[in-house]
Formats: C-alpha cells, structure tokens, sequence
C-alpha cells in the first residue's frame, strides 16, 4: 500500500484482497461503520421544495453584498469597488442597513429582502477548504470523501420520505450531465430542457419503439437501468404539463433567459403537483479573473440576469399563494478581497450564500470578519465565519424534513443552530 | 427505492439502499453487490487524496476490477462479459471511434501487437483519401495563417470547421489511433471562450501536428499560444500585477496534477515565472480573423529576479525562464504519473497500474514519448483487463458515421447536434474540459435515444441510405440482425438484446426501427 507507484485501483484490489472473505463481507466493510444509528424525522407536515441554484466558477461576495461602510474595501477594489450609497453614480449601493448593501443590479431583489424573504449569509466557506475550483465544487456537491457515497442531495432524497409516493422522480437538474449533488440518487433526472424532453423521433411506432429500448434497459444491472426508467417516466409526467407554454401567474414576465426558463419550468413542475422534492439549476461563468466588470460589466449584467429571473419567480409563486418551497444559491467560494491587476479576482475561499422564498429568516447574517489583512484567510481571502453545511444542515432539518442531517452532510459535526437561517419547521 | 421509510434505519443501510439500481428488491444481489465494490474501490481513491470522478471514466458499478462482468456489473450482464473476452476487438474499441468489419479483418489478418504497431507509426498510413474528404468539406482548414490572409474574404468559419475536421478523421481516417489522441489532447488542454479562429488555429497548429509526439512539445506550444494566454488571462499578467490562473491550471490540470505535491506559494512563483507571456496587442477583434489573439512575449512585463517552485530554482531571466520551467514540468514524475494515469482512464477505462506506471518511468525520457507511453499502455495484457467507458457524444456520433461509412451533409450539423447531445462547449467553460463517465452523460440518456433514432431516418446529417438498403436487401429477421451485430456490435450483441430485437421484428417488416431499437440498446453506449 505504500508503493508510491500504487493507484487507486490496484490499492482497491490490494484492498479487497487483504480483506479476503466472501464479498458480503467486503461490502460490508466499505461501508462507514463509524456512524451512529439515525431515526427517520416522523414529521408530517409540508416540506419546501428545494430550488438550488450553483454559480458554478466563485462569485464574488463583495460584489453580490458591498461592505460600503468599509474604507478597507474601496482600497482594495480600485475600479471594482461598486459605489457608496449617496454618492450619486448611477451604480452606487443600495442601502440596506448603513453598512452593507446591494449593487444596483441586484435591485429587483430589493422588494423580496424588504418582504423579509431574502437572506444573505455573508463571509460563508469552509474550514477545509481549497481554491480548486474543481475540488471546491466536488466538496460542495458531494459533501463526501468520495463519489461512490454519492452526492449530498441524493443521500437527502435516500434518507427522507418522499412527498407524493407515487412520484415519476424527486429531484430534477436543468443540466444534460447528472450533477455530482446527485449522483447515486434514486428517482432524479436530468435535461436541461424539460419543455422539450422526447424520446421518440417520429416513427409511427415511436412508442413501441421506446418500450422495447426500455425493456433493454430493465434487463441490465447498472445504473443506466434505473436512469433510462426514470426519463422514460419523467416523459410521461412532464408532457401533460406542457411546460413550454407555461406563464407567470404575476404580471411580472420570466425572462428569456437560461435562469430564467429554469425558473419558469420550475414553478411548471410544482405548481403541476407531481411531487418534484428538489429542482437544481448549474450556471457556470462566475470565474471572473479579468475584466470582472462589478461596475456596469459583465458581473453586472449576470447579477442582473439572475436578479430578474429570481424576482419573475418570486412574483409568480407569491400570485399563486406558494409558501412551501425555498431557494438557496450556492457558489463553491468567493474571490479574494483584493483585485488582481487584470480588473478580475483570484479565487478567494470565503464567499456569500444567499437564501430566498417564504420560509427564510431574512436579512443580512454574517459575523463579519473586516476586510483587514491580519483578518483575512492567509491575508488574501474572506475569513469565513460561517459553514455553509451548518445552514444546508438547517435546511434539511427547518424546510426539507430531514432529521439524518450528518448522513447527507458527513464531512463535518453540524451544528444544530435552531432557527438561525430558516424558519421552524 | 426505499421501502421502509418510517422505520429506524442505519446510514449504512441506506447507503446499501442507494447502492441498488433496481427498483425491486430483487435487484439487490446482482447490482447491490457490484455497486458496493466499486465503493470500496472509492474509498481507496478518497485515501490517496483524489478528488474523484473528474475525470475517472470507470464505468458505474465495474468495481475497478476485471472481475466485475462476472458479478453482472458493467453494462449488459453475463453474456456481455463473454462477449467482450476479445482482446482484439477490445483494442479496436478502445483505439478507434466506430470499429468495422473490416478493422476486424485487418488486426485477424495482422496480428494484436503488428496491428498496434501499424497504429502507433500513424505517419506511415496512408490517408490522403479522407483528407481528402477533409479539404473538400473543410475548405481552408489546412492553409496557414499567412495563406488565410492573402485569400480575399475566405469562406472560412474556423471554430466549427476544425470540429468538422476532427469529426470526418474521427470517422474517415486510417490513423483512429491517432485521432483518439487528439481527442484526447483537445480535452486536456481544454480552451473555451476565445475566438472561433484562434481555437482553430490552436487545435491546428497545437494539438494536431503534436497528439502522438512528445508531451513536452504538446506542452510548449499549448503555452506559446494565444488561445491558452487569453483562455486563462495570463495575457493580463504582468509584473508587480500576476493574475495566477493560468498558473494554477498549468499545475494542477496540464502538468503535475492536483496531487503533485505542490503548495499554494507554489502557484505564485509560477505565475510570476510567467508574466509576460501574452498575446500581440492591437490585433483584429474579428472572430474569424485569421490574425486573433496571436502569441507575444513582453519582455518589459516580466518580473525580474529568481523563483522556486516545488523546491526547484530557476535563474534564467525573460522568456527562457518560463521555457526552463516548462521543460521541467514536462520530465516531472508527477507529470509523468497524472498523464500516464488520465491515459490509462481514457483508453483503458481505469487508472494506471502500478506496473503500468513503473514502464512508463522507464520510457517518459526528458519529454515524455507518447508513442513509447501508449506502447506500454496499449499492451494485450493491459487491454485485456480494461473496463468499459462510456461513449461521450462525440465519441457516439463520430463512430456511428464510421460504422455507417458516411459523411457529414451540410455545415456545422455535427456541432449543432453535439450540442444537442450534451456536448456543448460553451456549458464547459471550465478548464478541465469534458467529463468522462456514465455519471457525467447520463442525464443526456433521452436526447441521445433521440438522436440515434434519428440518424436511421436520415436526420442525423449523414446519409443513412446504404445501411437501409443493405438491410432491405436480406431476405428474413436473422439475416438482418447479423448484419446490425457484425457492422455495429463486431459480433458480439448481447443475446438477451437479440432476443428483444427479434421479438420487435416478429410484428412487420421495419428494418430502420430494428437498427434504431439495436443502436439505443445498453452495450452499444459502451467501448
């Protein structure tokens, strides 16, 4: 095992057989034996449908939440430092309790956070941390050492009751690659496109067709077996909803745009009552290392996009009398505080979380760490004082019903924080 | 699905619970088990650090060992095992995109190791007849920027004409050994987001001339290039103003690996080594112009002094610096080990063994020789315990135009049905390219049933006329499913999947429906 040339899979099968026996055994051993029993959460009331949205690349925090009252960040932030309040450009912050505010492209979201329906949880990370994004992201989204445990919200679907017992799936991802959140899960899909999801191409005998490429897949045992079963339902529970012609209950239009027609089919799919538990939107591109463009740029303009699309759906769950579902929007860290001599930001481990729908506690939850040197992550970063799995811990617990809280987030003891972040359940 | 949802249940019984693929408990024994093996192979995979399935192309449920056929796992059962037993066909699976008859023939006729030979010296294949068919498609992909800008106005959309390209080799040439390195390098030095004619011209004049040469050059001239300087901003480093994500991914995901012992400060010196390395300035913006993002080095932009990385010291000064530690990294073992490993991933479907590692030392050299590597990874023994992967989109559609023996139609389809398959390049922004695995694709299950589908009406963008009309030709059922299992499975269909196929046959005569139900069939995803 110490053979420096030994890779993963001969130290597997170095494993396997020093472990001997029969395989029974050596499932049995693969497993993490230090867990305690768990019960089932025996909760019966309603719980949240889960939107999460991953801006995938680090967001910057200072951008989405401006510490205006800090002179450190103006210094730091020489072109992307987004303007004070009052001080009369057209892009300075809003105001949101004399020290932090919102930049002006994150105005729509203004009305929801003065609802008090819009939760920001500044200054997030985690304390083994890394500025990888790639393995950032594996962190956040399996939240487990390794893939085969699965991903976290796949592990929340296995270890809580589902909503409607006969559901065509549970979770659902607008992307055409299975999300790592996801991976092992039993009864999630995903397609980027679900208004448009079809499995025949126009033969008279299409169905016949799709009932005999099904039967194949039921006959063998790996997990395309359960995926190719799984689309197959999602076709049939889908095309009576006929999401593509689905509009805002609001006056406020969805906005044509990959957040926005995510969003759009979201509320399709809950309003349409098929027992959908978790819904996840990806948006990569946050990886701002030049030409960041806090200020009117390309960061604006995304905040911008995003902003519309959240307000669309808030209007439209709030004109549909929609209290049971929570959105959170997670980017695997931040950048660091100060900006690089590109205009842009390195990667930075502490960034900000935000929480949005009817069941958040609102406002702005942060202990706050200033943006000094000696008070930053190795002097460069946002010193998180927050884990963001002790508020996906509070998720799953408040909105999600789901009580095995260190099954689906093995990767630290989290805490037990109340009601800090969402509503009791 | 779990049945016991009230009950008290133990984490590692849902855990076990997760592990089925199958709805009914039945299922347990069989999928259960392979599944729970292949956990065991994840946790060693945690213990050495990895972050796993990045880019791991270990097909769900194989348990990372040449007996997970046996206990059911991989893609279609007992009989799939003993099909795939041919060390021969494996090779032209895992070789080339879309293996013909007649690629059975020629490695029967040769022999495993001369037929590998043959496709390791690819200069020596002759294949003008698909370039050929490239220049008559791809009208200006093999003219050089000089002879680009002295054509008036040329018909030239080079993003999708070098897909275009690499699709009709992928599916036309002789060197398929050849053009799954490319695959291969194209995904490893990943560039997204710059302009059409500089992806072009950084797949034309990087990755193409140098997929089977060495690793250094492969290195050298990725970083001599303006895509990659403006792909991850090092053309906005300067000194006293070091933007380090170049420097980042030249360590973590081009050379040593995120495991290859380097630290954050690290990253820093390299990024200062780097300053300077840039593009032209003032040049067109145009995103075909031929001219885009062109290469320079500032020399006023690079910081002075000497830097360590990695313990190493490097004193040269300009652009000499960044070249000395370019060449390092190039001989690097870690190097050596993190390419060796996505090698053994992308053409065995697991990572390298111990073994495999120790050969390769002794052939690495300064520069990494990628023909001595793939010698040794290639070997029949190698080959022989190599594990499924699941076919990319790419992968699926080029090797169908192969088995079908046909050419793209019109302009930029393939890359519009790439993109409707998944593959879409600007969804990949990031710099590790596409993902590998059943995991990464499987979400796209639905679009790809429809695309195969499609491609046997003829909508796929090539013309699917003479499988019809061989197929027409033959007179019953058990002609015809010989015909899809030798052109499209080397022989070695399923029964089990014949027997669906046959059954479907039995109520009329619908030859295409049968090739379409054949090609969305389980082991027809897998190579």
């Amino acid at each position: 095992m110490s053979d420096p040339f030994a890779c993963n899979e001969y130290n597997a099968v170095s494993r396997r057989k020093f472990l001997g026996g029969t395989a029974a055994a050596i499932a049995a051993s693969s497993l993490p034996a230090f867990l305690p029993k768990v019960a089932f959460a025996q909760g019966t009331s309603t719980k949240d449908v889960l939107i999460f949205i991953q801006l995938i690349g680090g967001v910057d925090a200072l951008t989405v939440c401006v510490p205006h009252g800090d002179p450190i960040y103006y210094s730091s932030r020489p072109t992307l430092a987004i303007p004070q309040p009052g001080s009369g450009s057209q892009f300075a912050a809003i105001d949101l309790d004399g020290y932090f505010g919102l930049p002006q492209c994150l105005n729509p979201l203004k009305p929801i956070f003065d609802n008090g329906h819009l939760g920001i949880i500044h200054a997030a990370g985690r304390d083994n941390w890394t500025r990888s994004h790639f393995d950032a992201q594996f962190m956040m989204q399996s939240d487990s050492i390794n893939l085969t445990d699965g991903g976290w919200i796949a592990r929340h679907l296995a270890s809580s009751s589902q909503t409607y017992a006969d559901a065509a799936f549970r979770g659902f991802a607008f992307t055409d690659t299975t999300p790592v959140t996801m991976v092992k899960g039993q009864q999630v899909v995903s397609t980027s496109r679900p208004e448009s999801i079809a499995f025949g191409a126009g033969y008279a005998d299409d169905a016949e067709i799709a009932a005999t490429i099904s039967r194949m897949y039921s006959r063998v045992k790996d997990e395309s077996r359960g995926v190719v079963r799984d689309s197959k339902r999602t076709i049939d529970a889908l095309s009576p909803l006929n999401l593509g012609s689905y509009s805002s209950a609001a006056s406020l239009p969805y906005p044509d745009t990959l957040i926005g027609n995510a969003l759009r089919s979201s509320a399709g799919m809950i309003k349409g009552g098929i027992g959908v538990e978790v819904l996840q939107i990806d948006w990569p591109g946050w990886d701002t290392h030049a030409g960041q463009g806090s200020v009117g740029g390309l960061l604006h303009n995304m905040l911008r996009t995003l902003a519309d699309g959240l307000a669309a759906f808030y209007a439209d769950m709030e004109a549909s009398g929609r209290t049971d579902w929570t959105i959170v929007l997670l980017s695997e860290f931040g950048r660091q505080v100060e900006e690089n001599g590109s205009q842009g930001t390195e990667h930075g481990s502490g960034g900000t979380l935000l929480t949005l729908g009817p069941n958040v506690q609102s406002g702005i939850h942060t202990t706050w760490p200033g943006l000094e040197i000696e008070n930053r992550r190795d002097g460069v970063d946002i010193m998180p004082t927050t884990d963001y799995r002790d508020v996906l811990g509070e998720l799953l617990r408040n909105r999600l019903h789901n009580g095995n809280v260190s099954f689906v987030l093995p990767s630290k003891p989290v805490e037990n924080t109340g009601a800090k972040w969402f509503k009791a359940a | 699905m779990l049945t016991r949802l009230n009950d008290e249940k133990r984490p590692d019984e849902i855990l076990d619970a997760m592990t089925q693929t199958a709805t009914s408990r039945r299922g347990l024994l069989a999928g259960g088990l392979t599944m729970a093996l292949g956990a065991a192979a994840g946790m060693a995979s945690a213990q050495n650090g990895m972050a796993p399935n990045r880019s791991g192309s270990r097909p769900p449920g194989s348990g990372g060992n040449g007996n997970a056929f046996e206990s059911g796992g991989a893609s279609g059962g007992a009989s799939f095992n003993r099909s795939w037993a041919n060390s021969k066909k494996k090779l032209l699976r895992k070789i080339s995109y879309g293996p013909t008859t007649t690629d059975v023939a020629e490695i029967d006729n040769l022999g495993y190791s001369n037929y590998l030979e043959q496709q390791l010296n690819f200069s020596a294949i002759d294949d003008s007849a698909c370039e050929a068919l490239v220049s008559g498609h791809c009208r200006y992909i093999h003219l050089s920027v000089a002879e680009l800008n002295a054509i008036q106005n040329p018909e030239w959309y080079p993003g999708p004409d070098a897909m275009d390209a690499m699709a009709i080799r992928s599916a036309h040439s002789k060197r398929q050994l050849y053009q799954r390195c490319v695959e291969f390098w194209w995904d490893h030095f990943w560039i997204a987001a710059v302009k059409d004619s500089s992806f072009a011209e950084f797949q034309r004049s990087v990755i193409w001339p140098n997929a089977m040469g060495t690793f250094r050059d492969l290195l050298v001239a990725s970083a001599n290039h303006g895509a990659m300087m403006i792909y991850l901003d090092n053309h906005q480093s300067f000194h006293t103003q070091t933007n380090i994500n170049y420097a980042r991914e030249l360590l973590e995901l081009h050379t040593v690996g995120v495991n290859g012992g380097y630290v954050e400060a690290d990253i820093y010196q390299v990024a200062e080594i780097m300053t300077g390395w840039g593009v032209h300035e003032n040049l067109p913006l145009g995103r075909y112009d031929p001219n885009a993002e062109v290469f320079k080095f500032h020399p006023a932009r690079k910081s002075p002094g000497s830097y360590t990385v990695m313990g190493q010291t490097f004193t040269s000064t300009g652009k000499q610096q960044g070249d000395d530690l370019l060449d390092w990294l190039a001989a690097h073992p870690a190097t050596m080990r993190h390419i060796t490993d996505k090698l053994c991933e992308w053409f065995l479907g697991r990572k390298a063994s111990s073994a495999i590692l120790q050969q390769v030392s002794q052939v690495w050299g300064n520069h990494g020789d990628l023909k001595a590597v793939l010698r040794v990874i290639l070997a029949e023994t190698n080959v022989a315990s190599s594990l499924p992967s699941f076919k990319r989109p790419f992968h699926m559609m080029a090797g169908l135009m192969r088995e079908c023996n046909a050419m793209p139609i019109t302009w930029g389809k393939f890359n519009h049905l790439l993109k409707l398959n998944g593959s879409d390049t600007s969804k990949f922004p990031q710099p590790d390219g596409l993902p590998n695995g059943f995991h990464a694709w499987s979400g796209g299950m639905i679009k790809r049933f429809h695309y195969l589908t499609r491609a046997t009406r003829g909508f796929s963008d090539f013309d699917i006329d003479p499988v019809k009309q061989a197929l027409q030709a033959l007179p019953n059922d058990g002609a015809k499913v010989k015909y899809i299992n030798d052109h499209f499975f080397l022989g070695e269909l399923p029964v089990s999947d014949q027997v669906f196929i046959r059954r479907y046959m039995k109520q009329g005569n619908r030859d295409m429906q049968t090739l379409a139900i054949a090609l969305c069939s389980p082991t027809y995803q897998w190579f």
